[in-house]
């Protein structure tokens, strides 16, 4: 009787995201027609530059919202004591359902930029084709290990806002490798692949510290 | 089917010792566990349904043991804490679909699942309105739902009724039953007597760590022999005596006021000794 796979349906995931599912898109859905109207005005061709840096800054970050949304039941409601109580698989519950919203989060990323890119002369390179989703997977799993630890919406949010706006107005000095805007304001004391390097490790580190947290039980119900 | 084997559980938190060598065994039906707010009650629950682990003692059901397997303890468990405040954007059904995928619930199973257990709590027509928009009653009643998806073999349900009206609270006390008739362990947590004394057969009590189990609710009423004294007093004698002696129950009548008094002497000399009600059991109890 008993299923190998305890992924709760993807439609229930993201109804029960509520607000945040709508928000990134909103965000993406603004940003991209901010690059047709505003930078483009209408009729010149688009470039690749300014759509990087709208995109990057404003849409990447924002799978923060969704990563944040599929995990405030746990953390931050009355019944997450009933959920803490269900026999889950951590490594599904936890990694695989990340997983699964980023790469649909990336899915209407490429789509998005694909679509604004049609308007543009310029064409995508092979940077421009792994780095941003490379980019929301870091994202995406910071979030993860963020809202567990935190157990927090608000706490959440913040120190993801914090990190990004910091990150940005730093160019990443502080960063290191791990600098998640480099594909929209590029270092040149920074190699593609030293930023691919570091982005990874940090999201496999963030991935680790999350699935750690997800099965301390004790101190989530807290 | 087994008993559910607890022996010698204790809990702290920092320097504050919850529950101190709590031992208890559950037969299967309806087990009621009584005790005030604060008693550890919430807690003995959570170790049960393996959210806290225990500082000492073990817990054994069926040939588990809590502390070497509670991913199988998980899965032959249905719980519904005091708080049930999920999904309120999503259908009951959704809801249930929810939580029946995280319980390992089969896809060809689950909808015939779900319709069983809907019609079980009788919230079936409201299988696709939204959680957010359901009563306390009906919330609670989707909350045994959940806990009875996969014909768990004990259930765990803290503080139901708390915030019911009367009218829902005796629906589900009535549910509660008729679960415990079902070759289970429904265990049940609560500060209020009425629900106990309405629907279990096995009693504990739990205050300041400590639990005591009675094998019925007369046998916790006898706790209060020759304790409990019936009188009738004026409005300025009814102040002495309440500063004096505690006061269980006060009605007025045409003589004055008629009262119900815990006591281990003879208050007056009007003063008669009256058979204990569970209420009174249990006062006398968590007071000595």
């Amino acid at each position: 009787m008993d299923s190998p796979i305890k992924l709760p349906p993807l439609l229930t995931d993201i109804k029960a995201m509520e607000w945040n599912f709508y928000l990134p898109i909103f965000v993406t859905i603004i940003s991209t027609s901010y690059v047709y109207v505003v930078l483009a005005g209408w009729n010149q061709p688009l470039l690749f530059s300014e759509i990087k840096k709208t995109l990057g800054l404003w849409s990447i970050p924002c799978v923060s919202f969704w990563t944040i949304g599929l995990y405030k039941n746990l953390v931050d409601s009355d019944g997450k004591e009933l959920l803490l109580a269900m026999p889950y698989k951590v490594m599904q519950y936890g990694f695989i359902r990340t997983l699964r919203m980023s790469l649909i989060y990336i899915l209407f990323f490429y789509t998005c930029l694909l679509i604004v890119l049609l308007f543009s002369e310029e064409n995508m390179t092979m940077v421009d084709w792994i780095l941003p989703g490379v980019n929301i997977l870091f994202f995406s799993f910071l979030s993860f290990v963020i809202i567990l630890a935190s157990k927090n919406i608000a706490i959440s949010y913040g120190l993801i806002g914090v990190y990004s706006s910091t990150n940005f107005i730093t160019y990443g000095s502080f960063s290191g490798w791990v600098y998640p805007f480099y594909w929209s304001l590029p270092r040149h004391d920074l190699q593609f692949l030293q930023v691919l390097m570091g982005l990874i490790l940090a999201t496999f580190v963030c991935i680790v510290l999350g699935q750690w947290i997800l099965t301390k039980k004790e101190y989530l119900v807290k | 089917m087994d008993h559910l084997k607890i022996d010698s559980l204790s809990k702290s938190f920092k320097r504050h010792r919850v529950l101190n060598q709590v031992s208890l065994e559950i037969k299967p039906g309806l087990f009621g566990l009584l005790g005030p707010n604060g008693a550890g009650k919430t807690t003995f629950m959570r170790i049960i349904a393996t959210i806290l682990r225990p500082d000492e003692g073990e817990i054994r059901f069926n040939g588990i043991d809590w502390s070497k397997n509670p991913d199988q303890v998980r899965k032959m468990l249905g719980y519904l804490p005091q708080d049930f405040g999920l999904f309120r954007n999503i259908t009951a059904r959704e809801s249930l679909e929810y939580i029946g995928s995280l319980k390992g619930i089969p896809k060809n199973h689950l909808y015939f699942e779900i319709k069983k257990v809907l019609e079980e709590v009788n919230l079936q027509e409201y299988e696709n309105k939204k959680v957010g928009g359901f009563s306390g009653g009906m919330r609670r009643r989707l909350g045994i739902a959940q806990a009875i998806l996969g014909e768990p073999q004990l259930i765990m349900v803290d503080e139901p009724t708390a915030g019911l009206d009367p009218e829902e609270r005796i629906r589900f006390r009535n549910l509660l039953k008729r679960l415990g008739n079902q070759n289970r362990i429904v265990f049940l947590s609560t500060h209020i007597v009425e629900d106990i004394q309405a629907t279990c057969e096995q009693i504990a009590v739990l205050n300041k760590g400590k639990a005591q189990i009675f094998n019925s609710t007369s046998e916790l009423a006898k706790i209060a022999h020759d304790k409990v004294w019936k009188l009738t007093v004026n409005e300025d004698e009814f102040n002495e005596i309440e500063k004096n002696y505690k006061v269980i129950s006060s009605n007025m009548s045409e003589k004055g006021i008629d009262l119900r008094i815990l006591s281990n002497i003879k208050p007056n000399n009007d003063a008669l000794s009256v058979e204990p009600s569970v209420e009174e059991g249990y006062l006398t109890w968590i007071h000595q």
